[in-house]
């Protein structure tokens, strides 16, 4: 019992003296206040300057009245000024003004869209951002937005990791469709990221994944799939500029180094000498420095053209005329430059060729396989680009009628291990029994 | 709505601040209730509908009690009361705990919940303070149906407290001065902690959320203690720059709103740091739950249960999840140890060493707190120490050892009694006042680039 009584005791003297510090906070800040009272109780001050000049010092309320301005000044400026429609820095479309109606508003869309197109209208949003990148990076920060900020300006995309699932459902895949359609070659060409190959300009202890170990892993556990170990071919020219440095892709010299490891495997023949090579841009700034807010240094584009006199046209599944050139210049005007080639990523893209070699080549890819087209199609009649993000149809007809003799998937290591598309398209073919040429009745696979 | 929010910030909190001010006296309450229903509206018109049900129940639950006792307590006001609040906590049960307690009885894991009410953990104690506080007759019934509301719903609260009394509210409703002084210390207040929660608390959310992410077996020592320092003071500067803000915004509008926080990482023992952490929360619990009950009056045993009841329903109060029930019994333990073990000892101790030891088993506690589940805590603990993990140090440690050092290093200073006592010695200088001027543009300036970088985005992977 001694020690309760000895803790209400406490308890008291304790809440006594917090009574007493109270009342004597209470009381400085009562006598703050009388202080000001005896200034006008008036913190915004609307009057002529003249009057204001005769009125009391207005320094006691300098600090309210500087930030509740700024705030009101930024706010409303945000509200009136004219509205950009594309952000540059950001490479996308910004939020259109949200249209009000009963039902938006009571389920909250109105107010969710109304403060995305606030925020994205902002007054000074990319020096705000950058700003905060600034912030981010003299405390010591080498990363932002999921990029690494690397040695010599340069910027590495950060892998996300992949589910081991979906990698077992990836080859699984891949596997099924080999078996279902074995008349077709088939070559596995995956290419590592910057990350892994030029690991040597990441950030001093920036951990990237070992993304050698996982193609090589993952090769073994293909079959009928032959592969080509790009790691290898890249990383023996780590040095050299076969990656942009503001964005995620590789570059047409990195596409072109690949491409010789792959024409090896896929046995081409001889391959063509010599190239034209040509600049499109030097001001070239791409998605990596958009979302890390990093704006120090800005790649250039080249193109190689095969000295060669095989001709080819592209043709685009999702409409448009034939073109006869792969390279889409107007995009070279766009944030985007990297849409120089083929205008970036569509479902299905035909190049016919005037090559002679009773070769017709599939190729499932993803975005880098925009850049080595150049270097392939002169050792194809056709070559087929099918991108499964994008591919809705079925490939039933495609492997059946276009006369495929050759499969190629054609990715970056970070995007394909995270695919989700690939293998529904590809399981959909393998799985989907054929009906036999001339009849309807279900025949037998293969 | 947040109150770090661009939306708030930059159109809301002008606007509303001009217009409660241009209002004359007698419609200030109305008009600060206004402003504070469309905050709610604004964040969800589900929420408003739900909240002036409860708070058109709980003012003529206020009025009822009121005429039933005319100055004395009777068995039909103790009824109404009991039910008044049941009908709150019940409220509060159903948003919050309703999953919870269903998967303790290994129940109702399909079952889709409606989403809980932004607040309504805060609203609902504002309630029973309410309720209470009439009842005991502490303060009168409110006159009108505006204070009952103003009082349940004022904005700067009402999301994340602090939680005031009834009874310290109803006084300045009925008359406050907002003299220039409250507002100038209001909005600094404001802007000061719009810059802990933005910049400081977010900055430290990038360590912890690293290594949260990792799988407990990739953890070193380092990074195991890298995070725990992480949250701890993410948390502080999250929730007391939150709480700045509402204090801020209360000054400027006139109110004096509770103080939440006061320096809690220097405290010299645990009952002292749960004096000066949520200090609204332990008060409310000391007040309606644990004096009630009979507080530390009625013997040891019965001061134990007491204890036992109030630290187990502030865990519950914080999560419904069995990792805040153990980090409620956690306190709890802790408490009783320094009431009756060690209270002898703790006296000889140097304060430094009380004052560290204090700390390291606060921030000890937060593991449980910030864990997904009671085994992923035990294996923190067990990182912590160096068993099972990953080794003491490895270049992913170094690396986000690099990337938050600075940040820690503020927060620490940031934590100890240094910046006001710096801001104290500047105040009589003459660049005061431009010198404050500048600092608080540029937290603002730090701020609005935080909130603007939160919403920046950029379409990678449309283009990949």
């Amino acid at each position: 019992m001694d020690i309760i009584t000895v803790d209400i005791a406490a308890a008291e003297a304790a809440q006594k003296e917090q009574k007493a510090a109270l009342t004597a906070k209470e009381a400085a800040e009562k006598k703050a206040e009388e202080e000001a009272q005896t200034e006008p109780v008036v913190t915004v001050d609307l009057r002529p300057a003249k009057v204001r000049a005769k009125a009391a010092p207005r320094a006691a309320v300098m600090g309210a009245s500087a930030v509740l301005c700024t705030a009101l000044l930024f706010g409303a400026l945000s509200l009136s000024l004219p509205k950009k429609e594309f952000s540059e820095t950001e490479n996308r479309v910004l939020a259109g003004a949200p249209q009000f109606s009963v039902s938006a508003f009571l389920k909250g869309d109105f107010q969710s869209g109304f403060e995305t197109w606030f925020a994205d209208h902002f007054v000074g949003r990319d020096t705000f951002s950058a700003l905060h990148h600034l912030v981010q990076s003299v405390a010591g920060s080498r990363e932002a937005g999921g990029v690494y900020l690397g040695e010599e300006d340069r910027l590495f995309l950060i892998p996300t990791t992949p589910e081991e699932e979906n990698v077992t459902a990836l080859a699984d895949a891949i596997n099924a469709f080999a078996s279902a359609y074995p008349e077709q070659k088939y070559l596995f060409a995956v290419a590592p990221n910057a990350v892994w190959t030029q690991r040597k300009y990441l950030p001093p202890y920036a951990e990237a994944p070992d993304q050698q170990a996982q193609l090589a892993a993952f090769a073994k556990r293909l079959k009928n799939v032959k592969t080509v170990d790009l790691c290898k071919a890249l990383s023996a020219h780590s040095d050299e500029y076969i990656y942009y440095r503001t964005d995620h892709h590789w570059t047409s010299l990195g596409a072109k180094y690949a491409f010789e490891a792959i024409a090896a495997q896929l046995e081409t023949g001889p391959l063509v000498k010599k190239y034209e090579t040509h600049t499109l841009s030097e001001t070239f700034e791409g998605t990596l420095a958009a979302k890390s807010g990093s704006h120090k240094t800005r790649d250039t584009i080249d193109i190689y053209l095969p000295e060669t006199d095989i001709a080819y046209y592209v043709n685009y599944a999702d409409g448009g005329e034939a073109e006869s050139s792969m390279y889409r210049r107007a995009f070279l005007d766009t944030r985007d430059q990297y849409a120089v080639f083929f205008g970036g990523n569509h479902a299905l893209v035909r190049i016919r060729t005037t090559a002679d070699t009773g070769r017709k080549l599939l190729v499932f890819k993803d975005s880098y396989a925009n850049a080595a087209m150049q270097f392939l199609y002169p050792y194809f009649e056709e070559i087929v680009m099918v991108d499964p993000r994008y591919y809705y149809d079925s490939l039933i007809p495609v492997m059946n009628q276009y006369g495929i003799t050759d499969v190629l998937y054609l990715y970056n290591a970070d995007t394909f291990f995270n695919d989700t598309s690939l293998a529904d398209v590809l399981l959909e073919a393998a799985e989907t029994p054929e009906p036999a040429p001339g009849s309807g009745t279900e025949g037998s696979v293969g | 709505m947040s109150l770090n929010s661009l939306f708030f910030v930059f159109l809301f909190l002008p606007a509303g601040w001009i217009l409660q001010r241009v209002t004359p006296e007698k419609a200030k309450n109305a008009v600060l209730l206004l402003l504070s229903a469309a905050f709610i509206t604004w964040g969800s018109p589900r929420d408003m509908l739900l909240i002036l049900c409860s708070a058109l129940f709980n003012f003529f639950t206020a009025l009822e009690l009121t005429a039933l006792q005319r100055g004395e307590r009777n068995k039909h006001a103790r009824l109404v009361f009991i039910s008044g609040v049941t009908v709150n906590l019940l409220l509060l049960f159903f948003y919050k705990y309703t999953g919870f307690a269903l998967s303790v009885f290994g129940a109702g894991r399909s079952l889709t919940l409606p989403l809980a009410p932004v607040g309504i953990s805060f609203y609902t104690f504002s309630a029973v303070s309410f309720l209470t506080d009439v009842y005991r007759g502490d303060t009168p019934a409110p006159k009108n149906f505006i204070d009952a509301a103003l009082y349940l719903t004022f904005f700067p609260k009402f999301i994340s407290g602090p939680i005031v009394k009834y009874a310290d509210f109803e006084k300045e409703l009925r008359g406050r001065v907002c003299s220039a002084a409250l507002t100038e210390a209001g909005v600094t207040r404001f802007t000061v902690g719009l810059a802990k929660k933005l910049v400081l608390a977010d900055s430290l959310a990038v360590s912890f959320n690293a290594i949260s992410a990792l799988p407990t077996a990739e953890l070193t020592v380092v990074h195991a203690w890298l995070g725990l320092f992480a949250y701890a003071f993410m948390l502080y500067f999250d929730f007391s720059g939150y709480s700045d803000m509402a204090v801020g915004l209360g000054n400027a509008c006139g109110f004096h709103i509770d103080e939440n926080f006061d320096r809690p990482y220097t405290s010299v023992g645990i009952a002292d740091f749960w004096r000066r952490w949520h200090i609204t929360l332990g008060r409310w619990f000391r007040d309606y739950v644990y004096i009630p009950l009979g507080g530390s009056r009625q013997g040891k045993a019965k001061t134990v249960r007491n204890l036992a009841v109030v630290w187990l329903l502030t865990g519950l109060w914080h999560g419904a999840a069995w990792t805040f029930v153990a980090w409620g019994a956690y306190h709890l333990a802790l408490l009783l140890l320094e009431k009756f073990v060690f209270a002898g000892l703790k006296k000889k101790l140097p304060k430094a060493v009380n004052v560290a030891l204090t700390f390291l088993l606060v921030i000890l506690g937060w593991t449980p707190f910030f864990s997904p589940s009671l085994s992923y805590t035990g294996r923190y603990l067990l990182r912590l120490v160096g068993v099972g993990g990953a080794g003491l140090v490895n270049g992913g440690a170094v690396y986000l050892l690099r990337g938050g050092a600075v940040w820690l290093a503020l927060a620490a200073v940031g934590s100890t009694p240094l910046p006001k006592a710096l801001g104290d010695r500047l105040k009589d200088k003459k660049a005061f006042i431009p010198l404050k001027v500048v600092l608080l543009l540029s937290l603002l300036a730090l701020s609005l680039a935080a909130m603007i970088s939160g919403t920046y985005q950029s379409f990678l992977y449309a283009q990949f």
